[in-house]
């Protein structure tokens, strides 16, 4: 008999009981605040405090991490009483601690003291700061600087990645892969084509007043559960949320809010979705052309009527230009291909669109499930010619959306973490610093991948994540990691990447955002972020450090580069001592950062100007600009063919994980529980695979590179997923996601649809 | 049993007065918080850090700062016991708290 004892029950809403009981809290009965006192209290605290987990908007900035079960999940994982100290080091080999899980790596605690690796015990030794640091510039300075890859994870403050990339960028080289290369690269490329930048449109208040939500490839139960409140809020209110997800998530049906005690007490919860479609993997811009399909026949129709218009004259006329070339692809697109691709019938899209036609104000969100594909830059203007339609952008309730993972994705790029750097901050760096910079496009991700595969990188510099994990081709990436002449990682915990470390090695530990850092002379520092709505704020440690030994990130950069570089053009001893002086330089040089240091230091910080939100769209036509992509020949569920093996994958994270970093082994909206090595799949695929729900299967990628990539040992759960889809967990499957394939013009990996074969294992 | 309505205006009063004159020195004469938190914590308004971010209607957060100001900084206070995952902190005044505190309360 199958063994399917670890799928449990489903949680019938997301948030709720649930997500208390697993926070651990206990809600407390209200009582009334002190007359008088909260404004005094309040007065003296403008710091605030930024939730380390993702980058959604934050209305009350410093206390959402409490309400938010993944906020509470990273703040605890960063908080933890464990350590690792030098002693882990000296008892275990490297060798040996590539054998636990990631799982098991993080769980030891926080790192204490800067290591180095010594390749003849095979283990890590303490080292002293300065010591780590004259080694790692001294072996910099003796590689051609484009030989180095210079990494960044979101979370990387403001102030640290502007310091690191004016540190590399004086170093040499523009080899900036980033995190945002495996996520939303597609929505940066898509929306600067369309719209003049790479950034949503809305703020957190236009969620108030939008009449519709149309929310693409999304799961913000898991990714970014504070969304969950703002989308009930809006089906409270009246409005429609249309959710497009390939699986069906709990959390884009109900959601119990934490804050609601009486709805905690009687076990209620309200709806997040009003209308829920299944498109197949890759079936997303099928699906928005057949809904463009619909509203271009609705207009002709009413203006043959003689009622007013659907679509928006005065807009397109006025800023946007192109549509007549999109219009032609989208009617001379038949149904049969838009059913086929998106496997959502003409009925379907219709009830859709008919949303789209009814609401005044809409907004458009989308993330992973849209940006992993081989068009996804396609989709991603396919979705913003469909919002233009009715003028859905630079107006209040209306939008476009794309919300980022980490939760300073989106600031590292701001700051300068892009190897293809606009051309306007390096001639800013240059008046500003009286240097020149170098010009010549880095490596993105898969370019740094490359490098390393064909050995022409010598050096990986890591600040933050797990690339070894993060990046697709697992074996693969660490086979090449193996052959670095240097590995640096400034990391709170250890994690895979550091176990494969170069000829020389460091593990640099850093201070997390949860905790308070001092400098010199004893004053706190903030550090700033960036969130998806483009709102930057402060944020101060509210914990002591982990270890005395601990600096920050920034203190850490600016260490390296006075090592590297020296100190001739920046000051890195007093940059590092007071962030204060890194936000004046971020003013002189970011446009749009003017009294940095002012604005950051009021409740919610301040909204970053995006032109295109006011109808300023800075494209080179001057104007919003449709793009008029055909639909792919054919998707990865098409090139199955209907063979019963053979499926399109994609990868994801459980409800306990975030990124690489998996806070516990359940999934427990999705009813999984203490395991990760499963398969989602439609029940009526097992039958024809004959297989029972927990039985073990093998996945074999389907590619022609020559490459093997296959594992084994998976098991079947049933799921209401499309067929011929199946889904699984980030990281684990990223061994079946191939690093050369990638998205047109995004070079993101293609997680998100990975056609595999899939075979019942041995009993 | 909660306190009566009466009740607790005089608990609002003598918290009010209490944090009045520990501003009045240092080390907490630049930090309203502090004062507030260790006020409380004296008057028995609140015994944890959660508690008294919602009794005050502050970012819990924020209060957990205070928190380690407090004790680490000020040696007044002792964190009995923590949930590791709400960060939630149960608090005391140490022996030094008491006396700070004792000090504080009596009329000049």
């Amino acid at each position: 008999m199958a063994n399917d004892m670890f799928i449990g029950k489903k949680s019938k809403a997301a948030g709720g009981w649930g997500a208390l009981k697993s926070c651990g809290k206990q809600l407390l009965e209200t009582r009334k605040p002190l007359a008088g006192a909260m404004t005094m209290l309040k007065a003296n605290q403008p710091d605030g405090f930024d939730c380390p987990g993702c980058a959604w908007g934050d209305p009350n900035h410093g206390s959402s991490f409490e309400f938010c079960e993944n906020g509470v999940k990273a703040v605890a994982w960063e908080a933890t009483k464990l350590r690792v100290p030098p002693e882990f080091f000296a008892k275990h080999t490297v060798a040996e601690l590539r054998t636990w899980s990631d799982y098991d790596l993080e769980h030891q605690g926080r790192l204490t003291h800067p290591m180095r690796y010594n390749a003849t015990t095979d283990r890590y030794e303490p080292v002293t700061w300065q010591a780590a640091f004259d080694e790692i510039g001294a072996l910099l300075r003796g590689f051609d600087p484009d030989q180095v890859e210079f990494y960044t994870s979101g979370r990387a403050s403001n102030e640290a990645a502007f310091l690191y990339q004016t540190f590399v960028r004086l170093y040499g080289t523009n080899n900036f892969p980033d995190c945002s290369n495996m996520c939303h690269e597609a929505s940066g490329v898509a929306l600067i084509d369309a719209i003049g930048i790479g950034k949503g449109t809305v703020l957190l208040e236009d969620f108030e007043k939008a009449d519709a939500i149309f929310v693409f490839g999304q799961n913000p139960g898991t990714n970014h559960p504070r969304m969950l409140a703002d989308l009930r809020k809006a089906t409270e209110r009246g409005a429609q949320v249309v959710a497009f997800n390939n699986l069906k998530e709990k959390g884009l049906v109900r959601f119990a809010d934490p804050q609601k005690k009486l709805e905690m007490l009687v076990g209620g919860s309200e709806p997040t979705s009003t209308m829920y479609f299944q498109p197949r993997l890759g079936g997303d811009m099928a699906a928005v052309r057949g809904m463009a399909k619909i509203v271009f026949a609705a207009d002709d129709a009413a203006r043959a009527a003689g009622s007013a218009p659907i679509i928006d004259d005065a807009f397109l006329a006025t800023f946007t230009t192109g549509m007549d070339d999109w219009r032609a692809l989208v009617e001379a697109t038949p149904w049969s291909v838009i059913e086929e691709q998106s496997g959502l019938t003409e009925a379907d899209l219709r009830r859709a669109a008919e949303v789209y036609i009814a609401s005044n104000a809409t907004i458009a969100t989308w993330a992973m499930g849209i940006t992993q594909h081989r068009h996804s830059v396609q989709t991603i203007r396919e979705i913003a010619n469909f919002m233009f339609l009715r003028g859905n952008i630079g107006r209040e309730g209306a939008g476009l959306c794309p919300v980022r993972g980490h939760s300073n994705v989106q600031g590292d790029r701001t700051v300068g973490i892009n190897e293809k750097a606009p051309k306007a901050l390096l001639d800013a760096m240059e008046r500003e610093l009286g240097v020149p910079m170098p010009r010549t496009p880095g490596h993105n991700v898969l370019e740094a991948i490359g490098a390393m595969l064909s050995g022409t990188a010598k050096a990986f510099i890591g600040l933050g994540g797990n690339f070894a994990r993060a990046t697709p081709d697992s074996a693969l990436i660490a086979q090449a990691m193996d052959k670095l002449d240097l590995t640096v990682h400034v990391a709170t915990k250890l994690n895979h990447c550091h176990l494969l470390p170069g000829k020389v090695g460091f593990v640099l530990p850093c201070l997390g955002r949860t905790e308070i850092d001092r400098n010199s002379k004893g004053v706190r520092q903030i550090v700033t972020v960036e969130d998806s709505m483009s709102m930057v704020h402060g944020s101060g440690g509210i914990n002591l450090p982990a270890s005395a030994e601990l600096k920050s990130e920034v203190a850490i950069v600016a260490g390296l580069a006075m090592a590297t570089v020296g100190s001739t053009v920046v000051d890195w001893d007093a940059m590092a001592d007071d962030n204060d002086r890194i936000r004046d330089l971020m003013a002189r040089v970011l446009p749009g950062f003017d009294d940095y240091n002012t604005r950051v230091r009021v409740p919610r910080g301040f909204w970053l100007r995006n032109p295109a939100s006011e109808r300023e769209f800075r494209t080179p036509t001057a104007r919003a600009n449709f793009g008029a992509f055909d639909l792919p020949d054919q998707t990865e569920w098409q090139m199955r063919a209907d063979k019963p093996d053979t499926f399109v994958l994609q990868t994801m994270r459980s409800h306990d994980q975030y990124n690489t970093t998996v806070y516990a082994m359940n999934d427990r909206y999705r009813g999984v529980y203490g395991e990760r090595e499963i398969v989602f799949i439609n029940p009526a695929d097992m039958d024809g695979l004959k297989v029972e729900s927990g039985e073990r299967v093998s996945l074999v990628t389907l590619s022609n590179d020559g490459i093997e990539r296959r594992i084994t040992g998976f098991r079947v759960v049933p799921y209401d997923i499309p067929r011929g889809c199946i889904a699984g967990y980030y990281p684990e499957l990223n061994a079946l996601v191939p690093y050369n394939s990638f998205g047109e013009w995004s070079f993101t990996p293609t997680s998100k649809s990975v056609l595999v074969r899939v075979t019942r294992d041995a009993a | 049993m909660p306190p009566d309505r009466a009740d607790k205006e005089a608990l609002a009063e003598d918290w009010t007065r209490l944090v009045a004159r520990l501003q009045g020195n240092a080390p907490f004469a630049d930090n309203a918080l502090a004062a507030g938190l260790f006020a409380a914590l004296a008057l028995g308004i609140s015994a944890d850090s959660r508690g008294f971010a919602n009794d005050f209607g502050l970012s819990h957060a924020l209060v957990l700062r205070e928190v380690v100001v407090l004790e680490d900084e000020m040696g007044l206070i002792a964190v009995t016991r923590e949930d590791p995952r709400t960060q939630r902190r149960f608090l005391a005044l140490t022996p030094e708290g008491e006396r700070r505190a004792a000090v504080a309360r009596t009329p000049a």
